[in-house]
């Protein structure tokens, strides 16, 4: 599904993934670990299509096509999704609001008439019990006065209703305390089919206790050192990222 | 992009002649020294005639009514008795004294520092003084006044890379009983140049009449200047205190302005930001009682990107007093990523006292961030409540209140003795 | 800075031909262009006024010929020549209709045209409308039902007739003549507008509205409009504008006054939408707008404006509270694209006691336009226990409009707390993305954000004014309709 061959990109005049390779099947979960300022972040910015960043060489395929060249709104139609680390507040914007106009514009995008109101009410209804978000927090505005685990509830939420085929998780778990997590945790769980992807970004293993990955990858100084599977994970946890760094000479 | 002009309506007839016989009045008797002033003294002479004298539809005068200046005390008279007078105890600094427009030599003790000149411009021989900071003598009558009538003024210029070790002290007595005095202060630090300059002025029992000081400086890149200015007046005498502050990159200007007593005072900074990463932090602490009018009037020019300032100024205006707040902040068409802030609070206790803010944004860039804000109240009865029940008396609990809320504005003097001098003397200010 | 797609936003924007650009061919009834005693002698015979109105005229014309036009720094314009204008324009039908077909087919079509079908309105919100063409009132519905109640809503040359007695006690009562250059124009040669009389108790059970159009080339439009609420009553009314495209400049010059005695409510919403100029800002209409409104004890006025037309705007709808317990209102969201101007804003003056005044606005500047908020709260000595809180922001859409913020704060008594905050600053790149990211194109997210900054305010209109309110504003900033 997701084919990024030999990405090099930079903010100004820094380059910060210098290099990197990585290839995701259908229905796969892959965790991107690395250490900060390895270009994580950057990563997930670049495949969104964040302004601010150049690639400067390299190439990303998203289900057979160029996805480089699409612009950022293109690639959410096509089924990209980022769940922000840090979500922006839009005051005065409603959370029904925001997800209809997104739900349209995906709907537009592969013929289909704007959603009707009682089915849109139906699957927000839907989705919040999947993720436990509560009925109150729907109508505010879009992440206003939210708490941190509420606004990476809303993100998950937000996923569930676009369903998208490739879902980026941007360090969901950073400020959540371990109930948030789980239940933050479940809805993504909830959400794993043969169809949809996850790249699950995280700095700490915890997140994966919950998310079960089927490939581990560590990211480091711009580039995919190593990859193994979930026991990987665990011996970062245990060993630190410093071994590593010596093995590859980094 | 040229800063905005701002509108300015001719004066009433009346008005316009009665400001210029009185100019007239106090112009005379100009020495010498000001042909020091050069290019800065033919342009405000041109402005003298052009300009509208200042009236109440003129936006920047709208709250400071004039009439007492131009009907007050005229031309130099003989001056009082020779008072010694300690502006700041305790202030180790160098110091240049002017009693009534006059150098006191006696009593001033002057740096004598590699690197360093700092002289009275009476015993000033060399070229011509630039004027710094933004002309308001070519936009203002009343600043215009200045350059053509100033009859002397400190001279310092610090070559790049000298700290003054210590403070300077800019330290003016007016004692006589019908004097209009007017000086001119300028400053230049080189780049990476640093100096805390203290500009006091005291009015002497029975003195009265006109005294303007004018404060213009350069601060090169990367150089400090911290001013920390007092008008100790009376009732009789009307002070102006206005500077004009250019800050070139990385260069940082904090002006703090405390009025102690007087009953006409107007202050005026004027900022402009010339160099990224410029700051300018301007604050004003003021305690107007019955029969005092303390206005104070700002003005901050973004003129480039990647510059920051910030603005505090609070008031406690007690009955029969007057305090004004006119903060303008100016940011060009090219003055991106401008941050700047902007608060003015002002406590009324007791009756029959006017507070008149107008906090003004003037914006031309986009990528900014720029807010203001502006409270008007009385001393939270909880808090009054709280000391009385702790055994305070009421008059000494809000005393103590209002000492607070004003010393949240005095955050960056220069020298800790000046912020003392001044609670003190704000704590012994009889405001019933 | 920009970011991108924004120039190609916003030539879509400046290309957008506006929507209700025509004018109506019907013979107009013109008095020669020029301004003199004469001309308001014809005025008021045409008009088929009482002495006592003629006279009340001329005082006002002669105080006008003693004063001198305003100047303002942030607004620049090309003075109108009021010896250039023709002060009165009536489209020729007859003198009084009783329904609708009576009403000369083309000025129906024109009706149909601005959406406001009188059909359509009957039926779906029972909204009376008085529609006012070119100085002259042409139809009116819901007389009779208003009737029952006691309710007066008629056009104000049919009030100076039926209702003199109302008329001579609060006209000029709450804008006098001298008021300014502007009011005492239009007290000279005001030819039409509405008049609202609500009776004590009386709660109006429908919104009242007015539409207006400037349709000859060179005729000012001077409306008057006279809102009295008696004890206890309530009313909300609507106003809202259309104009045509023209070459030269159009002057409106209109006087709103509101009186709400005891214990009454008077909510005014405006939503302008007049022509604005092409992109040089060319022919746009320039509105000079005097409204004022006086509480009486516990009255509540509250004036709710989305304006997002007019090549110079220069209005500022106040509240004087001057019984005790009075409240006043202000939300406005004002929108100035390509080449227009605006100086607008509230006074609030706190005379009675324990007053309270809400202000929040929202400018949004685009374009090459300036925007500016100048608002004066003013607390006399009288009023003890006054409360203001005001919001003032800005939103910059471009990096060549400009955002201004004028508030003047005078405060004369101790117990008062006033509070005012300000922020101006650009749609963030984060809010941007964020949209952008969950599918949504920039046209549509910038909207969305945009209508999310402006909700308070648009929260005050009635419902069927918001709809349309919105429309409005997305149209204003974005080129294409939703």
């Amino acid at each position: 599904m997701l084919h990024i061959d030999s990405l090099h990109a930079s903010v100004g005049d820094t380059p910060i993934l210098k290099g990197l390779t990585l290839h995701v099947a259908p229905g796969e979960v892959h965790a991107i670990m690395g250490p900060n300022g390895s270009g994580k972040s950057t990563l997930a910015a670049v495949l969104a299509g964040r302004e601010g960043y150049e690639v400067t060489s390299g190439s990303v395929t998203f289900e057979g096509d160029d996805l480089l060249e699409r612009d950022a709104t293109e690639r959410a139609r096509a089924g990209v999704f980022l769940a922000f680390q840090y979500p922006v507040e839009i005051p005065g914007v409603s959370n029904m609001n925001f997800m209809k106009a997104a739900l349209n514009g995906k709907r537009e995008h592969i013929g289909l008439p704007p959603v009707g109101a009682t089915e849109f009410l139906k699957l927000v209804q839907e989705k919040s019990a999947l993720v436990g978000l509560d009925g109150k927090l729907r109508n505010r505005s879009v992440n206003e006065g939210f708490s941190g685990g509420e606004k990476k509830r809303n993100e998950i939420f937000q996923m569930a209703l676009l369903e998208p085929h490739l879902a980026i998780l941007d360090e969901t778990d950073s400020g959540l305390d371990i109930d948030a997590l789980r239940i933050v945790a479940e809805g993504v769980n909830a959400m794993r089919s043969p169809e949809r992807s996850f790249l699950v970004i995280t700095h700490y293993q915890r997140l994966l206790d919950y998310i079960v990955p089927d490939i581990v990858h560590v990211l480091m100084d711009g580039r995919i050192v190593r990859t193994g599977g979930k026991e990987l994970a665990l011996e970062l946890e245990e060993r630190g990222y410093d071994w590593i760094r010596e093995a590859e000479q980094v | 992009m040229e800063a905005p002009v701002m509108y300015a309506p001719p004066a009433p007839a009346a008005v316009q002649a009665a400001g210029l016989a009185w100019a007239e009045s106090v112009g005379a008797g100009a020495d010498a020294a000001q042909s020091v002033w050069g290019a800065a003294r033919s342009e405000a002479q041109e402005a003298l005639a052009v300009l509208p004298v200042p009236h109440r539809r003129l936006e920047r005068w709208k709250y400071t009514p004039v009439q007492s200046v131009f009907t007050g005390a005229k031309a130099d008279v003989a001056p009082g008795a020779n008072a010694e007078v300690e502006a700041v105890p305790g202030l180790d600094a160098y110091r240049l004294v002017w009693r009534d427009g006059a150098f006191d030599a006696a009593a001033s003790n002057p740096p004598v520092v590699e690197g360093c000149v700092c002289v009275p411009v009476s015993r000033w021989s060399g070229e011509q003084v630039d004027a710094f900071g933004a002309p308001v003598h070519r936009t203002d009558w009343m600043a215009a006044l200045n350059p053509v009538c100033a009859g002397d003024g400190a001279m310092v210029v610090l070559a790049d890379g000298l700290k003054l070790d210590r403070p300077l002290l800019l330290h003016h007595i007016a004692t006589s009983a019908g004097s209009s005095t007017f000086l001119r202060h300028t400053v230049k630090l080189g780049a990476g140049a640093a100096v805390n300059v203290v500009v006091w002025t005291t009015a002497e029992g029975d003195a009265a009449g006109f005294h303007q000081v004018v404060t213009t400086a350069e601060v090169g890149p990367g150089a400090q200047l911290v001013v920390d200015k007092a008008v100790d007046g009376n009732a009789h005498l009307h002070v102006h205190a206005l500077e004009a502050v250019d800050v070139h990159a990385e260069g940082r200007a904090t002006l703090t302005t405390a009025v102690l007593q007087g009953g006409w005072v107007r202050c005026e900074p004027h900022v402009r930001l010339l160099g990224a990463g410029a700051h300018a932090t301007l604050n004003g602490i003021s305690l107007p009682g019955a029969n005092e009018r303390h206005d104070a009037y700002t003005t901050i020019d973004h003129v480039v990107a990647d510059c920051t300032s910030s603005e505090t100024y609070r008031s406690a205006v007690h009955g029969g007093g007057v305090n004004t707040f006119n903060g303008k902040v100016f940011v060009r068409l090219d003055a991106q990523k401008t941050d700047a802030y902007q608060h003015n609070a002002n406590l009324l206790i007791g009756s029959g006292g006017t507070v008149n803010a107008k906090p003004e944004l003037e914006i031309y860039a986009d990528d900014v961030k720029c807010s203001h804000g502006c409270t008007v109240g009385a001393l939270d009865e909880q808090a009054v409540f709280y000391f009385r029940s702790r055994g305070i008396a009421r008059t000494e609990a809000e005393a103590m209140l209002v000492q607070a809320f004003l010393a949240e504005a005095c955050g960056e003097v220069g020298a800790e003795e000046f912020r003392t001098e001044v609670e003190r003397r704000f704590a012994e200010k009889p405001v019933a | 800075m920009a970011y991108s797609g924004d120039d190609a936003l916003l030539e879509e924007v400046t290309g957008t031909p506006y929507a209700y650009g025509f004018t109506t061919d019907i013979a107009s009834d013109k008095v020669p262009p020029g301004l003199s005693e004469d001309t308001i002698r014809a005025i008021s015979a045409k008009k088929e006024e009482p002495e006592w109105m003629l006279e009340w005229r001329l005082a006002a014309y002669r105080a006008w010929c003693a004063m001198e036009e305003p100047e303002w720094p942030h607004l620049a314009y090309a003075r109108p020549d009021y010896q250039a204008i023709s002060y009165y324009a009536a489209p020729k039908q007859k003198k009084t209709l009783n329904s609708l077909d009576e009403v000369d087919p083309e000025l129906r079509k024109t009706m149909d045209k601005l959406g406001i079908s009188l059909e359509e309105q009957k039926r779906l919100s029972g909204v009376a409308v008085d529609f006012v063409m070119d100085s002259v009132s042409v139809a009116t519905s819901f007389k009779e039902k208003l009737a029952e109640l006691g309710i007066i809503f008629c056009p104000m040359s049919e009030a100076v007739r039926e209702h003199p007695d109302l008329v001579r006690k609060y006209l000029g009562s709450v804008v006098p003549v001298r008021d300014n250059f502007f009011a005492a124009l239009n007290s000279a040669v005001f030819t039409d507008g509405s008049f609202c009389y609500i009776p004590s108790g009386v709660r109006c059970p429908m919104e009242l509205s007015t539409y207006f159009r400037i349709n000859e080339a060179g005729t000012g439009q001077f409306e008057r409009t006279l809102v009295i609420a008696d004890a206890g009553s309530y009313v909300s009314y609507l106003e809202g504008c259309t104009a045509p495209q023209r070459d030269e400049n159009q002057l409106h010059a209109a006087v709103v006054e509101l009186i709400a005695l005891d214990d009454a409510e008077i909510k005014y919403s405006t939503v302008q939408n007049w022509y604005p100029g092409d992109a040089e800002g060319k022919g746009g209409i320039f509105n000079f707008v005097t409204k004022r409104g006086i509480c009486h004890d516990r009255a509540k006025i509250s004036w709710t404006q989305v304006e997002t037309g007019s090549a110079v705007t220069w209005k500022y709808p106040s509240c004087i509270l001057k019984g005790d317990d009075s409240v006043g209102a202000f939300y406005s969201v004002a929108v100035t694209n390509n080449a227009q101007q605006a100086d607008t804003g509230t006074k609030m003056v706190h005379i009675g006691r324990n007053t309270s005044s809400t202000i929040i606005s929202k400018g949004i500047s685009s374009g090459r336009s300036q925007n500016s908020y100048r608002g004066l709260v003013s607390i006399h000595p009288s009023a003890d226990n006054a409360r203001n809180f005001s919001q003032c922001d800005s939103l910059l859409m471009t990096s060549t409009s400009g955002a201004h913020t004028f508030p003047y704060v005078e405060v004369r008594n101790p117990t008062a707390r006033v509070e005012h905050e300000a922020t101006t600053s650009k749609i963030a790149e984060d809010q941007l993305f964020y949209c952008l990211q969950r599918g949504i194109d920039e046209e549509k997210a910038i909207s969305l954000i945009v209508n999310g900054y402006a909700n308070e305010v648009l929260n005050q209109l009635p419902m069927e004014f918001a709809v349309e309110a919105r429309k409005l504003l997305a149209i204003s900033l974005e080129g294409s309709v939703g």
